[in-house]
């Protein structure tokens, strides 16, 4: 079964340790946004992790966290042990910038404009290197051919690039620094389905040859589920499930996830017909202020008064390394 | 005239003046609904499906534009008709639900004005009985707090709640056919399959037919009967939902479905990408558009357009040479 993947050995160190981050805006008027409110969570060596949620649920403020591009308001995160700045200046971007890099959703407002694909693919190794101007060319040549462009893109802008080329560049880009871990925004969800296969079986290629773990973020459970070694599930700034990737989708255990799952339309008629649960009701609010109880309790069918009066934590449920904040599981 | 299917597309084709010439966006589309039903029209952008149901109901304002072909709905040319007729059938006979609920509002009048402003114009109602009629048409759209919603602007409500008003207004009028242009698009999953579950309940109470337009195969899974697959402004394949996807007979539908994943794939297992990309519209080759990126492209894949053959499994049509009467004796013939 696909599960040998997922499990690590037990004593292995991860290589990020995320540790009751938060990340909390200040929306005026005495109010404050939890967007990450005390999210612990750790990636392995080589891992795929995928997250998931819906749009205000945290997963890309995490993402950004994590690299640096968010402030943290509390809690810690380890990269290998070391343990992060909580507010970056720039000296802290370039020397992290070979351990974690990103790709984005918008992939064209992440490249500058004014800049050609070799220019941008060379920026950050010619900021952090010695290479001279010859070799650099050489090894960036290199990296867009290992996307699937070609040497003949070298000199063109992000303009003249189609989507999943952009997507691409974006790769070349991030891997040029030869990180650790990358972290994937939104990867493929601009992008049409053909395409989004290309660079999902680029991205996983990637790991395997390079052995770098992969964030990834996304809200197409399909292709979450297809790529993901385990996975992470946050509602309104909290981790709600945590497993991997084949427990969670055959058994989720915590309601929010089951909905969300029994949500996700399949390409099957047949299956489709046979679709009787009603959807889940209500609307997902903002996650303003200190959380009462759980988050999803106004939502939830299993709800109770404990449910409504205290914050459930993360507890481990069947094996150790599938964590589940509900008191109803 | 008695014609018993609701709509009826025949040859549409659609050329777009650009700097750089004519956008043959649409190039021979047919197909028909049938009242009740719901048909989706499937494909990944730039494949002329939403084009071809604008061009169809006159919302592409572009000096010069080609159309050809009809267009016929309950009997009558929607090609042919003035914008005066036009204006009596958009919004009244045809409902339309788009993407991005927030841009499809106006932003300065509230929901229930613009809701009203149909019944108004469409049905003759007074201002007040219209206010009333929106806020009933919410309602019947599980939109919370109906009454709150009608004097509300669209910047007020998140875009769930949008776009089930703007479903609302879509069904003012009491339309016998909906057209829905990627309509879950822009949402979150549960948000969508709530959306989902809305319209077909509307289609089941009103019996309206819908025409839906989307890229996503779970979508149509889950909502049409008949499904029509577009490629490079043609449509290569029409089926029922079943045969489609128990039989999809099209190289670019199989391409696509290998390349969607589903729950029984095995962790590991590549997805089967379509590497390559669409034809050129403003030069279309004079073959199928899909060969250049087809496993089993053949000589007069280049040169001629295979017309609409019946697929030889499952009870669709498909275009392409493979299902040609022809092909599987000439291929016993070429192996022997």
């Amino acid at each position: 079964m696909p599960e040998s993947l997922a499990n690590k050995p037990a004593d292995e160190k991860p290589l990020l340790s995320v540790d009751g981050a938060s990340c909390y805006f200040n929306l005026g008027q005495g109010q404050i946004l939890r967007a990450v409110d005390e999210v612990s969570l750790d990636i392995g060596s080589g891992e795929i992790l995928g997250l998931v949620g819906e749009s205000g649920s945290g997963k890309s403020t995490l993402g950004k966290l994590i690299i640096g591009l968010n402030h943290k308001s509390g809690g810690r995160v380890e990269f290998e042990g070391r343990r992060l700045p909580d507010h970056y200046r720039s000296a802290d971007f370039r020397a992290q910038s070979g351990d974690i890099q990103m790709i984005f959703q918008e992939v064209y407002s992440a490249l500058s404009p004014r800049m050609t694909a070799g220019e941008i693919v060379m920026e950050g190794m010619r900021l952090t290197g010695s290479d001279n101007g010859l070799v650099l060319r050489e090894k960036a040549l290199a990296w867009l051919d290992r996307v699937g462009l070609s040497a003949a893109h070298m000199n063109r802008y992000p303009h003249e690039f189609s989507g999943g080329q952009r997507q691409r560049l974006g790769i070349a880009r991030a891997l040029a620094m030869r990180p650790r871990l990358l972290i994937c925004d939104e990867p493929v969800s601009a992008l049409d389905v053909s395409v989004q296969a290309q660079i999902v079986n680029l991205l996983e290629s990637i790991r395997r040859e390079m052995d770098i773990s992969i964030l990834f973020i996304a809200h197409d459970l399909s292709m979450v589920r297809y790529i993901s070694d385990r996975l992470a599930v946050m509602y309104l700034g909290k981790l709600v499930e945590v497993g991997s990737a084949h427990q969670v989708f055959e058994a989720p255990a915590h309601p929010y996830t089951q909905a969300l799952l029994a949500s996700n339309p399949l390409p099957d008629p047949a299956l489709e017909r046979q679709r009787k649960h009603q959807p889940i009701q209500g609307e997902v609010l903002a996650p303003i202020g200190a959380p009462v109880g759980c988050r999803f309790a106004d939502r939830c069918p299993h709800a109770d008064e404990q449910c409504r009066q205290q914050v459930p934590p993360m507890r481990p449920y069947q094996s150790g390394d599938w964590l589940v904040a509900c008191h109803k599981a | 005239m008695a014609e018993r299917e609701l709509l009826v597309v025949d040859e549409l084709r659609v050329e777009i003046p650009t700097h750089g010439g004519f956008v043959r966006a649409v190039r021979g589309v047919s197909f028909s609904m049938e009242p009740g039903k719901t048909l989706a029209l499937v494909g990944e952008s730039g494949c002329g499906k939403s084009v071809s149901v604008q061009a169809m109901l006159g919302l592409i304002n572009v000096q010069g534009l080609r159309l050809a072909g009809e267009a016929r709905f309950m009997g009558q040319d929607l090609l042919a008709m003035s914008e005066a007729q036009l204006n009596t059938v958009r919004g009244a006979r045809i409902g339309m639900v788009f993407q991005d609920p927030l841009s499809a509002f106006n932003p300065t009048r509230t929901i229930g004005e613009q809701i009203a402003e149909g019944l108004v114009l469409h049905k003759g109602m007074a201002k007040q009985a219209a206010l009333e009629e929106a806020r009933r048409l919410l309602d019947e759209c599980r939109l919370s707090e109906p009454a709150r919603r009608v004097v509300q602007y669209p910047f007020e409500l998140s875009g769930g709640m949008l776009q089930r008003a703007m479903i609302a207004m879509a069904l003012a009028c009491g339309p016998q056919l909906l057209i829905a242009d990627e309509p879950t698009t822009a949402l979150d999953v549960t948000t969508q399959d709530q959306i989902l579950w809305l319209m077909q309940e509307l289609q089941r109470s009103r019996g309206m037919s819908i025409l839906l337009i989307t890229h996503d195969l779970a979508v149509v899974a889950r909502m049409a009967d008949d499904v029509a697959v577009m490629y490079a402004g043609q449509l290569v394949e029409r089926a029922g939902v079943d045969d489609l996807f128990s039989h999809p007979t099209h190289p670019y539908t199989r391409a696509l479905m290998r390349a969607t994943p589903h729950g029984e794939m095995v962790r590991g297992e590549p997805l089967a990408s379509i590497e390559g990309s669409p034809p050129d519209l403003f030069a279309p080759p004079p073959g199928c558009g899909f060969c250049p990126r087809c496993d089993h492209a053949m000589r007069i894949c280049e040169d001629r357009v295979p017309l609409l053959f019946t697929s030889r499994r499952g009870g669709g049509v498909s275009r392409c040479w493979m299902e040609h009467p022809d092909y599987s004796r000439a291929r016993v013939v070429g192996d022997a």
